[in-house]
């Protein structure tokens, strides 16, 4: 301390000097770090501080507002956590720090994060898609079940189904629902049963649990193997709240096992009771229709045409005889009408016709050969014979002389 | 699928549940709506009774069996289960 050649710095200069030695590290300058939160606090400001540590140790952290808006998790006391960011230094406290970046829940926020990543890429790919679900039978023969043999959801199964319907078969194909192997085999369990047609509807599902628990009903290949069975699933997968990527693909999603059971095994008496209530209405329905059908055809039998049968004939014969009557006027009518039309016509063709004006006095005359009509002094020749048409007869004559005066005609 | 039901519904014997119900709950309404003339109205009651003995059947006759599944690779056996009490 007495050493009057030693410098002697102030408190801002360590602190600087300290703040460009951490703040100048390529390390500590883009770093991950795992840990728990605690002490965490949003303030007004909307900057979010807080506290990682694990066992030993701990650091104070700061996640300004701008960049803990877009969190998607909720920042809790206790949370596991991995944040990235870099380590700065608050000069004013003399304290190291970290300036969070972004940060995911660890764990469970990691699994999350599959999880959405899975999803998107399933729906993108329409395994989601409403036009895929198949119908759940109505009344099935055999209920398969994919789940443990030692769970709840078995014996919950069991215990709707023998309350429900005892006429339904239960067919449990036993599979691990944790675990490594989960997936994988769950996925076979369903491939094996459609392989056989071993059942009509499928019940896939487990109990509650973490998300880690759940988290073979979450994985592709039993996605897959649901989406590729042609016999309809039912997933029952935890509680209520639980959505697994297998209840997106299943044809139906019942909230709990007991849900699932109360899907698959319609209940018997409620169905007895239908078919019962079927049976009296079709009854009923056909009694009363052969008795409106009777007192129908008690009505027919009392009306005029069963009493006084000859009656309708009677009329129908008179109006046959007026038919017949007004047929024959309009036949005689139409004749009538004919014919004088016809001698109307004769009368017409008569006067047009040459034999017509020959009858009044008129004659022709025709060239020897009998073709040629003679129309002019041109046409003959002295001596020529020719034929004249009169009235009643031919005049054979001989042309003795030709005059073009039409008052001096041939003579026989 | 809807082609093999219509087919099997024509047997009559193979109809399903569903089917069975959706048909007698028609002829029900024809018969009720009383327009099916005499001999039809009696065709349709046959086939409701038929289709009501159908069902029944169809609830009525398998005993439950619950059966445990071991898959050896090739075929699936089956055992009777009996549920474990956790």
């Amino acid at each position: 301390m007495n050493d009057q050649s030693a410098p002697v710095y102030t408190i801002s200069q360590v602190t600087t000097y300290i703040k460009n030695l951490i703040e100048s590290s390529i390390p500590l300058n883009n770093i991950y770090i795992k840990g728990e939160i605690s002490n965490c606090k949003k303030y007004s400001s909307g900057h979010l501080y807080f506290t990682l540590k694990d066992e030993q140790s701990q650091i104070k952290c700061v996640m300004w507002k701008w960049k803990n808006e877009g969190l998607k998790m909720n920042p809790r006391d206790g949370t596991a956590v991995i944040a990235r960011g870099k380590v700065t230094v608050y000069e004013r406290d003399g304290q190291y720090q970290m300036t969070v970046e972004e940060m995911q829940e660890f764990g469970e926020g990691n699994l999350y994060i599959a999880f959405e990543k899975l999803k998107q890429k399933l729906d993108e790919e329409g395994l989601f898609s409403p036009i895929h679900k198949k119908k759940i039978p109505f009344l099935p023969k055999i209920v398969g079940v994919v789940t443990s043999p030692t769970g709840a959801v078995i014996r919950d199964i069991i215990n709707v189904a023998t309350r429900r319907n005892s006429s339904i078969s239960i067919k449990l194909y036993p599979v691990p629902v944790q675990g490594e192997n989960a997936g994988r085999e769950i996925a076979k369990a369903i491939k094996r049963i459609n392989e056989k047609k071993l059942a009509d509807v499928i019940i896939v599902g487990r109990g509650g649990g973490s998300i880690e628990d759940l988290w073979a009903f979450n994985e592709e290949i039993v996605a897959r193997s649901i989406f590729e069975s042609e016999i309809p699933i039912i997933s029952a997968v935890g509680h209520e709240t639980d959505f697994t990527i297998a209840d997106f693909v299943a044809d139906m999603r019942a909230p709990t096992p007991s849900a699932a059971a109360e899907l698959a095994f319609p209940k018997k008496a409620d169905l007895m009771n239908d078919i019962q209530s079927y049976t009296q209405r079709l009854k009923n329905s056909f009694i009363n229709g052969v008795e409106i059908k009777r007192a129908t055809l008690e009505r027919v039998l009392v009306s005029s045409i069963f009493k006084r049968p000859f009656d309708k004939i009677n009329s129908i014969r008179q109006s046959l005889d007026t038919f017949t009557g007004r047929i024959n006027k309009a036949i005689e009518a139409s004749v009538e009408r004919n014919q004088s039309k016809i001698s109307m016509i004769a009368a017409k063709l008569n006067a047009l016709s040459p034999l017509g004006v020959i009858a009044r006095g008129y004659s022709v005359t025709y060239s020897k050969d009998g073709i040629s009509i003679v129309k002019n002094t041109k046409d003959v020749r002295v001596d020529d014979e020719i034929n004249v048409l009169i009235s009643d007869g031919i005049l054979n004559c001989t042309v003795k002389n030709i005059s073009k005066d039409n008052k001096n005609k041939g003579e026989s | 699928m809807a082609e093999k039901e219509k087919k099997s519904a024509e047997v009559g014997n193979e109809i399903t549940f569903e089917k069975a119900v959706e048909e007698l709950n028609k002829i029900t309404d024809m018969l009720e709506s009383g327009e099916a003339p005499l001999e039809e109205a009696m065709e349709l009651f046959k086939r409701g009774i038929e289709l009501t003995k159908i069902c029944q059947d169809k609830l009525d006759s398998a005993e439950q069996k619950i059966t445990k599944l071991i898959d050896n690779g090739d075929k699936i056996e089956e055992v009777p289960f009996e549920a474990e009490k956790a």
